[in-house]
């Protein structure tokens, strides 16, 4: 069954021009913003070389550049989700034997296989990239923080599926992509300051896009050698919000966990009460 | 013979109109079945909600025999309303994706694209299909299976007259094959052309079923005058093969029961010693019956 809907997905995107459109911008894009980074030159006295490109601190920078573009990601599902009301072809396919839950199994899996693909990709420039500029030493561990990969694979299911679910809902294409637009900024945004702070960091899109953390380079830590920088003579501290605890990701990747289901249970039940 | 389709009870409501009101059908094996009624008479309602795409309120139903599975569906063809294809996708691969869903071999896409004259263009996306080449995709896709139950809401829907005949074609060839087919029209000629048995549906309520030649069929009137119309009234209203007499005037408009002719009733009429000043009879066209059935 698996199988199959993935077959299906595969018949309805390989030939759909936008499909390739939007999944080209995003990796062009990635590619070129990762290029443009490496090719940049930050003057920070004491920093010759760029740590940020280096192993492990790579990962970090990688995942969370990946992540400005997984609004294009969630675009890709709610263009295809969207087309499936458009079009009618959901209704087609429940008149032909799918069942509705199938309907929503079959994107999800569509989604996890963006999500896959995506993650590999980052995977691979993150490579290419941290071998390019790491000067290998004894102390370099490579995969040190490659485990924000998977947590960078977490936060574009989590875009992806609250985009099948705003789409699911609205069953138009613009204007489900206006809607998510919209929440993302700034209805959330207002809604999240009505609730006290510890609410608030809960919410859907506060949570998933915070998953993967800001690079290195704008929070030096206090006790690193790197931190004191010289101007005009006196030393001073890097003003920067402390690193995210790794602790602090663990929460937040299990709330984008329980999001993400209750995205897609949403969607499965919607799509089975509703007419198609 | 067992139910092909068998509806309860079968209600839904938008609002406050009622689409379908307690519905109840069955159709038999190899019936070409027709659901007549006007626009808005709850036919496409009916037929959506049989192949799962709008959800009743009440009531529920079998085909043969048992709930909706993937396995019934596989014997089903349906075209409902207007066909659902991706635009931007070819003929060929429209129909791949429904072949997918069916389980059903690749090499039924050619098939059924030859039997609809589709063939050349299997290529050519949808989008630039033309509406009647479109409709003939839709009953591409509905034969594509080769399925033993054709449900096909308005197949004729905008088609030039010889697209129409195409189709009529289509299903007369795939009746003869013994498949049951359910026709939901608005068109009382396309029912009474192709159907064998017809339900006349208004405001969602059935109001008449049976054989289509039943129906449908018995279009004669005959029209009497004699000299004395009171005595010929006397003498026609105990003729037990009489179905309805209405005064016109001068003359009674008679309705015969089924299997008796205009030369029943001057034999009668004769044998009572009244001779006929005026003997006519006329075809009651069709659409008339049908408003009457609808009335």
């Amino acid at each position: 069954m698996i199988k199959k809907l993935l077959k299906l997905e595969f018949i309805k995107h390989f030939a759909y021009t936008n499909f390739w459109v939007l999944t080209g911008l995003w990796a062009g894009l990635y590619f070129l913003v990762v290029l443009i980074v490496s090719l940049m030159n930050i003057n920070i006295p004491g920093l010759e070389s760029k740590p940020y490109l280096q192993f492990p601190s790579v990962w970090t920078t990688f995942t969370w550049i990946a992540s400005w573009f997984n609004l294009l990601l969630a675009i890709i599902i709610i263009v295809s989700v969207g087309n499936e009301f458009s079009y009618k072809t959901f209704r087609s396919q429940v008149i032909n034997g799918l069942s509705r839950n199938e309907l929503i199994l079959g994107k999800s899996l569509f989604i996890l296989l963006i999500a896959i693909t995506c993650t590999l990709f980052v995977f691979i420039l993150t490579l290419i990239f941290g071998i390019i500029y790491t000067n290998f030493g004894s102390e370099t561990s490579v995969f040190n923080k490659s485990w924000l990969l998977p947590v960078y694979f977490i936060q574009a299911i989590g875009y992806m599926t609250i985009g099948m679910l705003i789409a699911i809902i609205i069953k138009n294409t613009a204007l489900s992509i206006v809607s998510f637009i919209l929440y993302f900024f700034p209805v959330e945004v207002i809604i999240r300051n009505i609730f006290p702070d510890t609410i608030g960091q809960f919410f859907p899109m506060k949570i998933i896009s915070n998953l993967t953390p800001l690079p290195d380079m704008f929070h030096i830590a206090p006790a690193s050698s790197q931190m004191y920088t010289s101007i005009n003579g006196q030393q001073m501290a890097m003003q920067a919000t402390p690193p995210v605890p790794e602790l602090a990701i663990c929460i937040a990747v299990t709330v984008a966990i329980i999001y993400i289901i209750a995205f897609i249970t949403s969607s499965t039940i919607i799509v089975n009460k509703r007419n198609l | 013979m067992s139910a092909i389709l068998e509806i309860n009870n079968l209600t839904k409501h938008y609002g406050r109109i009622h689409a379908i009101d307690g519905l109840n059908l069955s159709i038999e094996k190899g019936n070409v079945f027709g659901i007549l009624g006007p626009n808005g008479s709850g036919k496409t309602t009916t037929l959506a909600i049989v192949m799962g795409i709008i959800r009743p309120d009440n009531g529920n139903y079998f085909w043969f025999g048992q709930p909706t599975a993937r396995t019934v569906k596989q014997k089903i063809g349906a075209l409902i309303e207007v066909p659902y294809f991706y635009p931007y996708l070819s003929a060929e691969r429209n129909l791949k994706i429904l072949a997918e869903i069916k389980n059903v071999p690749l090499k039924n896409i050619d098939r059924v694209l030859k039997f609809t004259h589709l063939s050349e263009r299997k290529k050519t996306h949808y989008e630039a299909f033309s509406l009647g080449m479109k409709q003939r995709l839709a009953l591409a896709s509905v034969l594509l299976s080769d399925p033993e139950v054709l449900v096909l809401d308005e197949p004729t829907n905008g088609l030039d007259p010889e697209g129409i005949a195409e189709i009529r074609e289509i299903i007369k060839i795939e009746a003869s094959k013994g498949k049951t087919i359910i026709l939901a029209s608005h068109i009382l000629d396309e029912v009474e052309k192709v159907c064998t048995h017809v339900a006349v549906l208004k405001s969602g309520k059935l109001i008449s079923q049976g054989k289509v030649k039943e129906l449908l069929s018995s279009g004669e009137i005959i029209i009497v005058s004699a000299e004395n119309m009171e005595e010929l009234f006397n003498v026609l209203k105990d003729a037990d093969f009489i179905k309805a007499i209405d005064r016109n005037n001068n003359e009674f408009i008679i309705t015969l029961k089924e299997d008796r002719s205009s030369s029943d009733i001057n034999k009668f009429i004769f044998g009572k010693g009244i001779i006929l000043t005026k003997l006519a009879v006329k075809q009651r066209s069709l659409e008339s019956q049908f408003l009457e059935l609808v009335k």
